[in-house]
């Protein structure tokens, strides 16, 4: 039993294909690029609640500091401020990552089980499709149900490739700009970590060091050792001051004073070994802070990188859907590699 | 107000000349002034890092609140009730438009089509767009049931495929999925470990070998591999369970009535098992076009796979195409497949990723699949036409030239000089010029005869040079391998990495008593088992296998005596005789072996796999007569196979004055001419008997031996004058 179809039938069916030919402007969500993307700005996305999050703190702890210079009204006022600029940035993190969600579920509107219920059975097919009433505008093309079907699957595919593209169009430029942003605000991140730690950690560390090294050189210049040129010991405590001076990059000449007698050199030596010691617990927690800079730095840069690989993998979904080819997407593991190595270097540099 | 704003540099500056004064001040109290000056410098710093972030504060807001507008517009319901209203006011105009241009209108007749037409649709025009392609995917070894994310890779994979060629190209798939019909099939070691041998002893020539040389044991070969070589062996060895898989395949191809059917892997073996048994799955009577069929990574012409499907792979001929992509550095037991149907065409997809090189993505992605299958099926031929598939019309343009493809095509190897003076003969370069001349009386063309002698006939020069006879032969094409040299039997490990069987194999030029350097059926077999069965193809061996037996002949002997490390594989130590006798070990196929015709399959001792008797594919013979029955056909193909002597005798050289022959080759040169000078049609019985005749009055004690089909042997020798078209009738002579 052959079918044949009515002419008219056939034009019709004609003319919904041609529709479906004027609707397939675009392609399907290139969904290989989209979970690139979205692994992407997962990884950014933590990365930068964990900085945004420290900043707030550093900005409370900031308005509680009596060393401000600032005024208590001023302090007040740049903690709102800064607060809220700082939540502006969670913000913006929640929305880009709505976008996603909404990407993706427009993404996932090709699932292969709802396009095979449609196919299969179309009239509760639709119901997937939340359309009422089409049941019967089926009924009556019976003969081409079939045909419908597919068109129905089609123009439903088409129409959330649309959406999609519409969205990528609509969402990549802000997403971009706020990435911008987050990258900018990275190198200010890094300016008051960097600062607060010099101020409140480094910089006294590095005083009280200094200080001992004038009472070193004070001592030693103006006590007129027996044996300044032969005694073993003095020579190993000028050698050992020297390399605490390179720590705190200050040069030291030892210009020994003449004419008295030389009187008690085992307790002047004694006083220059307790100055070498109190200033190496110094020189060592100074140090030890600039290593901590050093690894938040380190943090800051991969943490661009990271951005700025999340930038391109979305302009890298634009471009899949544009001319339907994969593109490379895998370019973000050595960012997000790097990330966690200096991640784990910023930890166990806290912890030396 | 930026150019006014200090910046980072500006405070590092800063602050570092204050360090220099620090530096070099002695006094205290001046000390900390210095340090002062640095603090306050750096809590400016921090203001105006704060500043910064504070300034960029409302374009990020913007940003979001033009960002949360793009949700709104991506989010909600498709409105595909308005679509629909759209198209069908469209449709309306379109249908207005074409009726105007066309004449057709409300209630005219449609145009007359011929029969075929009328029993399809017509095809649909590419310029009206295409339904989506239903891709019905079966997995392949893994664990497919317990996660879904391996679908949506293969999703994505299919439809990048077919967007290279066609941007609106549009898929539907759908999966069967089978472990767990695994999960509960009985598997034991031993099984595995035997599949494993069997799996991997072709696979030695086919990528494999660097992880497989020898079988050493389960616990040196990945894990991939042992899971592959358990689950195609619970598959091969379990009928119920072969049985359950061929009905998940057959419901969903019912349910989803796809038009492609993509299988990897072990799912290749469940699909094929279920095409060949019930090929009308592979019909679509409606359709223009019937089911295409895609294999890759596919284990499918295996012989161990080979033999569950009664040693042979048959076409599919109902399938629209039946495309088999092939890696050959997949070490997942798969293998090249050697078919010359129509419909056929192997895709090569080489590439290497992880430890086996069997991803089923980077085949489907593999850039030779996007541009022959995926072309293929984005652009559908109009018809059943076989000329619409690129990658087919492409093979078929290279192998099926009528005018140009060579119907009778010879491979003549002749070695004399073997590397050790003792081996070394002197008859077998002679006997291939004097082999090359009968054939070429015989109306062979001399440019369709290849010659290899001595050094240049190693192992793999034999081999290259089989792919030169035997690739793409058809049916009623002529193929005529001879050999000339020595003869060897091999002892050989099996599957619990103990001897128990002997190889019959040819001896190269680098022979050195391994299998990477003979020429046995293990290898011999993948060239001829798969032939059309019409086609003609005959080999002939002057040599013998039982060789070395006796060194001290006046005649020159065409065997080798193995050295006492092989040697004593075979033998034990006998306390009652104190003596080394040979070991019994068990028969192979004993079957097969008890059949009458035991010597010529197995050999006197019934542990031998002959040349070219495809053993390695046979079942026990009641199994393999009720499986080539139910998967019609006639087994593996059998060459005709022309013997200088029977398996216990020997193969001599023969002086002619001052040339020295093959004893069997000069008579059966002698024969054949005589024949053709008398211009009598003589059969492959009659030629042996007429050699056999010419020996004996020569004084030789060697009896030349013919294996081949009943149906065959009888028949005349297709190139004698009136071996022609009509074949006398046939009679059944051997079982």
């Amino acid at each position: 039993m052959k079918y044949t179809p009515l002419p008219s039938l056939r034009t019709g069916r004609i003319g919904i294909l041609l529709l479906l030919c004027s609707i397939c402007g675009c392609s399907s969500p290139p969904r290989a690029e989209l979970s690139a993307y979205k692994t992407q700005f997962e990884t950014a996305k933590t990365t930068a609640e964990d900085l945004i999050l420290s900043t707030k703190n550093a900005a409370e702890a900031l308005a509680d500091d009596p060393s401000n210079p600032a005024s208590v009204t001023d302090r007040t006022r740049q903690l709102k401020e800064r607060l809220d600029a700082l939540d502006a940035r969670l913000e913006a993190l929640q929305v880009v990552a709505q976008y996603n969600d909404a990407l993706a579920r427009l993404a996932s509107g090709e699932d292969p089980a709802a396009v095979k219920a449609s196919l299969d059975n179309f009239a509760s097919g639709l119901a997937s499709f939340n359309i009422k009433g089409l049941s019967k505008l089926v009924a009556d093309v019976a003969p081409y149900g079939n045909v419908f079907a597919s068109a129905v699957t089609l123009v439903d595919n088409l129409i959330q490739a649309k959406r999609f593209a519409a969205a990528i169009e609509a969402g990549e430029k802000p997403v971009l700009a706020i990435l911008d942003i987050l990258s900018q605000d990275a190198d200010n991140f890094f300016n008051i970590a960097k600062a607060r730690l010099q101020l409140l950690q480094a910089d006294p560390q590095k005083q009280e060091a200094q200080l001992l090294a004038n009472r070193f050189a004070t001592l030693a210049n103006a006590h007129p050792f027996s044996e300044a040129t032969l005694s073993p010991r003095f020579k190993s405590l000028l050698a050992a001051h020297g390399k605490l001076r390179q720590g705190i990059s200050q040069p030291f000449a030892h210009n020994p004073a003449a004419g008295a007698a030389p009187n008690q050199d085992d307790l002047a030596l004694e006083s220059l070994a307790t100055i070498n010691d109190q200033m190496q617990s110094h020189v060592t927690a100074y140090n030890t802070i600039l290593a901590q800079i050093d690894a938040q730095a380190a943090v800051i840069k991969q943490y661009k990188n990271v951005l700025a690989s999340t930038q391109r993998a979305l302009t890298q979904v634009r471009i899949a859907l544009k001319s339907g080819r994969s593109a490379a997407v895998m370019g973000f593991i050595n960012d997000v590699y790097n990330l966690r190595q200096a991640y784990l270097a910023a930890r166990e540099a806290k912890t030396k | 107000m930026s150019e006014t704003t200090p910046t980072r540099e500006y405070f590092e500056a800063a602050i570092a000349d204050l360090e220099q004064l620090a530096a070099a001040e002695t006094d205290a109290d001046r000390l900390r002034d210095i340090y002062s000056q640095i603090a306050r410098l750096r809590y400016a710093m921090i203001d105006e890092s704060f500043d910064q972030i504070v300034r960029r504060t409302s374009l990020l807001q913007s940003l979001v609140a033009e960002l949360r507008a793009a949700i709104a517009g991506a989010s909600g319901e498709p409105p595909l009730a308005g679509a629909i209203t759209k198209l069908n006011d469209l449709a309306t105009q379109v249908q207005g438009a074409i009726s105007a241009i066309s004449g057709i209108s409300r209630g005219m007749a449609p145009p007359k089509r011929g029969k075929r037409a009328a029993a399809a649709p017509a095809p649909r025009s590419r310029a009206l767009g295409k339904p989506p392609l239903r891709v019905l995917c079966v997995h392949g070894v893994g664990d497919h049931h317990t996660s879904l994310a391996w679908r949506g890779a293969w999703t994505d994979a299919i439809l990048a495929g077919l967007r290279t060629w066609d941007a609106a190209a549009t898929a539907i798939t759908d999966f069967v999925v089978y472990d767990d019909l695994f999960d509960t099939a009985d598997l034991n070691p031993g099984t595995v470990a035997s599949a494993i041998w069997k799996l991997g002893t072709s696979g030695v020539w086919h990528g494999i070998g660097d992880l497989f040389r020898r079988p050493r044991g389960l616990m040196d070969i990945p894990t991939e591999l042992r899971w592959t070589a358990g689950m195609v062996a619970q598959w091969g060895e379990d009928a119920d369970l072969r049985a359950e898989s061929r009905g998940r395949v057959t419901d969903a191809i019912v349910k989803f009535k796809p038009d492609v059917i993509a299988a990897h892997s072990l799912g290749s073996l469940i699909a094929y098992d279920t095409l060949r048994l019930n090929p009308v799955l592979l019909q679509r009577p409606r359709e223009a076009r019937n089911r295409t069929f895609i294999t890759f990574g596919s284990q499918i012409a295996n012989p161990f796979v080979r033999s569950t499907f009664a040693g042979r792979i048959e076409p599919l001929k109902d399938a629209q195409n039946w495309y088999h992509l092939f890696n050959p550095n997949d070490r997942a037991f798969a293998q090249d497949l050697r078919l010359t149907d129509p419909n056929f065409v192997e895709v090569g997809a080489e590439f290497k990723e992880g430890v086996i090189n069997h991803d089923a993505i980077r085949y489907l992605a593999h850039p030779n699949v996007v541009s022959t299958v995926w072309y293929d099926l984005a652009n559908p031929a109009p018809s059943r036409a076989i000329g619409g598939s690129r990658a087919i019309s492409r093979t078929h343009a290279a192998f099926s030239t009528v005018a140009e493809r060579p119907k009778k095509r010879a491979l003549l190897i002749g070695i004399n000089e073997y590397p050790d003076p003792a081996n070394r003969l002197d008859g077998c370069v002679n006997d291939v010029f004097r082999i090359s001349a009968a054939l070429q009386e015989s109306g062979f063309a001399p440019e369709d005869i290849r010659t290899v002698f001595d050094d240049r006939a190693t192992a793999a020069g034999i081999l290259e040079r089989l792919h030169w006879l035997l690739d793409g032969v058809c049916p009623d094409d002529i193929r005529f391998l001879y050999y000339s040299g020595h003869g060897a039997q091999m002892p050989a490990y099996g599957a619990r990495d103990r001897v128990d069987h002997v190889n019959e194999c040819l001896v190269p030029y680098d022979f050195d008593w391994t299998p990477e350097h003979a020429i046995m059926d293990t290898q011999f077999y993948d060239f001829y088992s798969q032939l059309p069965y019409k086609s003609h193809f005959i080999a002939a061996f002057d040599c013998c296998h039982s060789g070395g037996m006796t060194r001290s002949s006046a005649h020159k002997v065409r065997g080798i005596t193995p050295p006492d490390d092989v040697r004593h594989r075979m033998l034990r130590w006998d306390w009652v005789s104190q003596m080394w006798v040979e070991r019994d070990l068990t028969k192979v196929n004993p079957d097969l072996a008890e059949t009458n015709r035991d010597d010529d399959y197995t050999g006197k001792s019934r542990v031998e796999m002959r040349l070219g008797r495809a053993n390695f594919l046979r079942l026990p013979k009641a199994e393999q007569r009720t499986r080539q029955k139910k998967y019609g056909h006639k087994g593996p193909y059998m060459p005709v196979l022309i013997q200088a002597c029977q398996a216990d005798q020997l193969s001599y050289e023969y002086r002619d004055g001052v040339t020295s022959y093959g004893a069997f080759t000069f008579a059966l040169t002698t024969a054949l001419s005589t024949a053709r000078k008398q211009h009598r049609s003589i059969s492959w019985e009659t030629l042996v008997a007429d050699t056999a005749g010419v020996l004996k009055d020569n004084k030789y004690d060697q009896s030349p031996n013919l294996v081949g089909p009943s149906e065959v042997i009888d028949d005349p020798i297709p190139w004698l004058p009136g071996a022609s078209k009509s074949r006398p009738a046939r009679k059944k002579v051997k079982a």
